[in-house]
């Protein structure tokens, strides 16, 4: 095969290539979903936290509680807590220690905090994994049958 | 055969074998979206300019069980990058909406976390906050903790609030 004969072959392959890979790039300027893992949260965050009792037996008076602090994520399934709370007035610290997991959609969770202030959490990695979005979900009351508090919270690493 | 032909093999090659940029590309996106930033150990200079807030808080009142007067306010906080700290703000309380002169404090980040700190402004007869620092210093989260009321043992409200430069 000469020369002359080769190369328009050769141009033709190399811009069909480069050509692949200009479609690809364009397909895939779509945002895809962020996909988590446990893993992937690996640091501190800061956290605030609004909520209020419940309290059924006395359905006018429902007091209100704030806490501020961090949650320490290991990458590995673990995490601690260290903050303040005013609690209806009642300045105190907190501190517990527990569980986290990422489920399989790669965007929710749960923190399960096990020692100190105890409580189960469901989460939403958003902002592309730079804030957890949380509520608690437990425990419930086995007297009542109720989780005795609402509480809303954002932490940010 | 020319002696152009080879190097042209080797263009080839490297556009289609090395050619992986879907692959790569994600890759890296995938890397990029699912990184958490480890948090800096921060100090009181991180805190320096204005930020704006808003904040909402319910009064605590024991002996009211019916109404626990909500309040909502915004306003900036301004940080010196040392200690001093000035803020401004509006607040509808209750329904009722005031604007207070700016208040004059203090503030501080812990040394032993470099994360968390406390504003007070109790020396202007304001509010004492703890704070936590988010987004590498670009937020604040807090809440009131103080002062305790003499007549009630107790902080008279609770109150959560976000601050952004």
């Amino acid at each position: 095969m000469t020369n002359k004969r080769l190369f328009p072959i050769l141009a033709v392959l190399v811009l069909m290539a480069a050509g692949d890979r200009g479609w690809a790039q364009s397909s895939d300027a779509v945002v895809s979903q962020p996909q988590f893992t446990t893993a992937s949260l690996n640091g501190v965050c800061g956290f605030t936290v609004a909520s209020t009792n419940v309290n059924p037996s006395s359905g006018s008076f429902l007091e209100p509680r704030a806490d501020v602090g961090t949650l320490s994520f290991n990458g590995a399934g673990a995490v601690s807590l260290a903050g303040t709370e005013n609690k209806n007035g009642t300045i105190q610290p907190l501190s517990a220690t527990g569980t986290y997991s990422v489920g399989g959609d790669g965007r929710t969770g749960t923190i399960t905090f096990t020692s100190g202030d105890q409580g189960q959490f469901q989460f939403e990695v958003v902002n592309q994994g730079a804030t957890l979005r949380f509520m608690n979900t437990g425990p419930v009351d086995p007297t009542l049958g109720i989780v005795k508090e609402v509480l809303l919270g954002v932490c940010q690493f | 055969m020319s002696t152009k032909l080879p190097l042209l093999l080797v263009l080839l090659a490297a556009a289609v074998l090395g050619g992986d940029g879907k692959g790569t590309r994600l890759d890296s996106a995938a890397r990029a979206e699912a990184q958490v930033v480890v948090a800096p150990q921060l100090t009181a200079a991180i805190l320096k300019g204005t930020c704006g807030f808003n904040a909402v808080s319910t009064d605590v009142v024991r002996l009211s069980p019916a109404f626990l007067h909500p309040a909502a306010s915004f306003g900036t906080l301004q940080f010196d990058g040392v200690s001093a700290v000035t803020g401004t703000v509006t607040i509808n309380a209750s329904g009722k909406v005031v604007t207070p002169a700016p208040a004059t404090g203090s503030y501080s980040v812990n040394a032993t976390d470099g994360r968390t700190g406390t504003i007070d402004f109790s020396a202007s007869g304001g509010a004492i906050y703890t704070f936590v620092i988010v987004n590498a210093g670009a937020a604040i989260r807090y809440i009131n903790t103080g002062p305790v009321d003499p007549k009630t043992g107790i902080v008279d409200a609770v109150t959560i609030a976000t601050c952004k430069f």
